[in-house]
């Protein structure tokens, strides 16, 4: 195990290279199994969870190779189930009930139980699957699906907080080999099941209307293997975006399609963030932004991304005045606030809604990251901070963000990695 | 081993080659009488533990399944510790979620109810 200490309060500046998406891989990693020929997958980020997503996939039979941003991955003869733990472990192996179901007509995975975020259920994931066909059984935890055939229907992928994403890819993947047309309403509209469509769609699938709400699948008999590149991170995009602007500092990312940050650019250009666009950079002019305070929600795609609320906050404490976001995906996801109020920072909450008074100067403190994304917040706001801060948790981090530390010390970051000690409970002191 | 007198030397010399250390290496060479009996029971030691650790390899297919028995394998054993090597970070995890089912399956068996412990590596 180990924990970071960072010497905050450096001068940032520099280019950031972004990886390929996270969530996007995982997707793409699980819906490869859907042919028997071979999926390569480039641009892939070399992350914890991808690997063990590609391990998770080793254990039901697949060929499965990784090496500088390239995974291959064969699923000629495919059996068994994905463990309790893999899918306790990492939520996104439930994007495997679909393949699965679709490839092997019957699947007994565990239900994935609680998250820190939230309550994520997969009620909408087994209402899709049950409209294509399947008989559905939950049992002792595990939820067992089967289909003798799959046959097309209509299905709405809507629920309270909007449409679930790994909800739309399970019936997309389903829907591919299922017999005639399946129409999805409400289908989600994030980038990376865009991408995942475009992917099916090199691998023989028919899919009308990528991007949109609705989409039409027509069935096939088979997929076939392919080749495809994955769309860049725009989660990590968003984050070095916003600790440019929260450190006043110049950042080069590489250039990203806007169409990919959804609301974030032009939300915060309109408030005041001044961003170019030189060559193959994004350029963030974080010295010359002039923000004013902001009321911001979270929303489904094209909206704020409930993945950069926490990132957001940590900027909020930089901006003179009161900066509110209310968080409508997960509402209870906050747990990062309590660790920036131990730094300092001004910040109330009201129900869902977190209030943050800038500007403040953040001091170092001792942190523990609760989850991925408050990982970024709390690395974020350590820099800011003056002084020494000590973040314990870093694996959170590691398992969505390549090469965090390097990129960070690349543009002026002073931190360091340590191995923690343990006591004899094997906890961290 | 039939018993027999050896000078302090000789017995170093014979402790050395048998790989015999500490409390059984002093009593070698304080007990000349016993330098059969040290060397019997440091053979016999790891004839049986060698045996154990075979036991255990032959029976762990059918302990933890086909699939889990693909990516591991019984690697070592000392005293009450099995140490198993696991070539897959999903299979890792499983085992030691079904820790105790195991340790519960090695108790069964006369052979193998010694084990108290896992340890894991990865390979």
């Amino acid at each position: 195990m180990y924990c970071v200490r960072v010497d905050g309060g450096h001068a940032l500046g520099g280019q950031v290279a972004i990886s390929g998406s996270k969530n996007a891989g995982l997707l793409a990693l699980a819906a490869s199994i859907l042919a028997d020929e071979a999926v390569i997958l480039h641009h892939v980020p070399d992350l914890k969870d991808t690997r063990f997503m590609g391990q998770i996939l080793e254990t039901l039979g697949c060929e499965f190779s990784f090496q500088t941003g390239t995974a291959r991955i064969r699923a000629r003869e495919i059996s068994g189930n994905p463990f309790y733990e893999c899918v306790r472990q990492m939520r996104a192996s439930v994007c495997l009930l679909g393949p699965l179901v679709a490839r092997l007509k019957q699947v007994r995975m565990p239900l994935p139980g609680g998250c820190i975020i939230g309550q994520r259920p997969i009620d909408l994931h087994l209402h899709g699957l049950k409209a294509l066909g399947c008989e559905i059984f939950i049992q002792n935890g595990f939820v067992s699906a089967s289909a003798d055939h799959l046959i097309g229907a209509t299905i709405s992928m809507g629920g309270p907080f909007g449409s679930t994403v790994t909800g739309t890819v399970n019936v997309i993947c389903a829907a591919t080999l299922a017999k005639g047309a399946t129409v999805i309403r409400n289908a989600a509209r994030e980038p990376e099941v865009v991408d995942l469509c475009r992917m099916l769609t090199k691998m023989g699938a028919k899919i009308d209307g990528i991007g949109e709400s609705t989409l039409t699948i027509e069935g096939v008999d088979q997929l076939h293997g392919a080749c495809h590149e994955l769309i860049p991170d725009r989660i990590e995009f968003g984050t070095f975006l916003l600790l440019a602007l929260a450190g006043r500092c110049e950042l080069k990312l590489s250039k990203m399609s806007l169409p990919l940050c959804g609301a974030l650019v032009d939300t915060l250009a309109t408030n005041g963030a001044v961003f170019e666009e030189i060559g193959d950079f994004f350029v963030v002019h974080g010295s010359r932004s002039n923000l004013r305070p902001m009321r911001l929600e979270t929303f489904p795609f094209p909206g704020l991304p409930t993945d950069l609320q926490a990132p957001l906050c940590t900027l909020f404490t930089q901006i003179s005045g009161a900066s509110s976001i209310v968080e409508h995906i997960y509402p209870n996801r906050f747990a990062h606030i309590v660790e920036l109020q131990r730094m300092g920072a001004v910040i109330s909450m009201d129900g869902p809604r977190a209030i943050i008074r800038g500007v403040t100067q953040l001091s170092g403190a001792k942190m523990v990251i609760p989850d991925l994304r408050a990982g970024a917040c709390l690395y974020m706001a350590a820099l800011l901070a003056n002084g020494e801060s000590l973040i314990h948790g870093v694996h959170h981090v590691d398992r969505g963000y390549e090469n965090f530390d390097e990129k960070l010390k690349k543009i002026g970051a002073v931190l360091q990695r340590e191995e923690v000690e343990r006591t004899n409970g094997g906890k961290e002191i | 081993m039939a018993a027999k007198k050896f000078n302090i030397g000789q017995r170093r010399l014979m402790a050395d080659f048998c790989g015999i250390g500490g409390a059984d290496m002093t009593t070698m060479v304080r007990m000349p009488q016993a330098l059969g009996l040290v060397v019997s029971k440091a053979i016999r030691n790891a004839a049986q533990g060698s045996s154990r650790l075979k036991s255990i390899q032959n029976s762990w297919r059918g302990i933890v399944g086909e699939k889990i028995a693909s990516f591991s394998k019984a690697k070592s054993l000392t005293q009450t510790t099995l140490t198993i090597e696991v070539t897959n970070r999903a299979v890792l995890q499983e085992l030691k979620f079904n820790e105790q089912k195991i340790l519960d399956a090695l108790a069964k068996n006369a052979q193998t109810r010694f084990v108290k412990k896992l340890a894991f590596s990865q390979k």
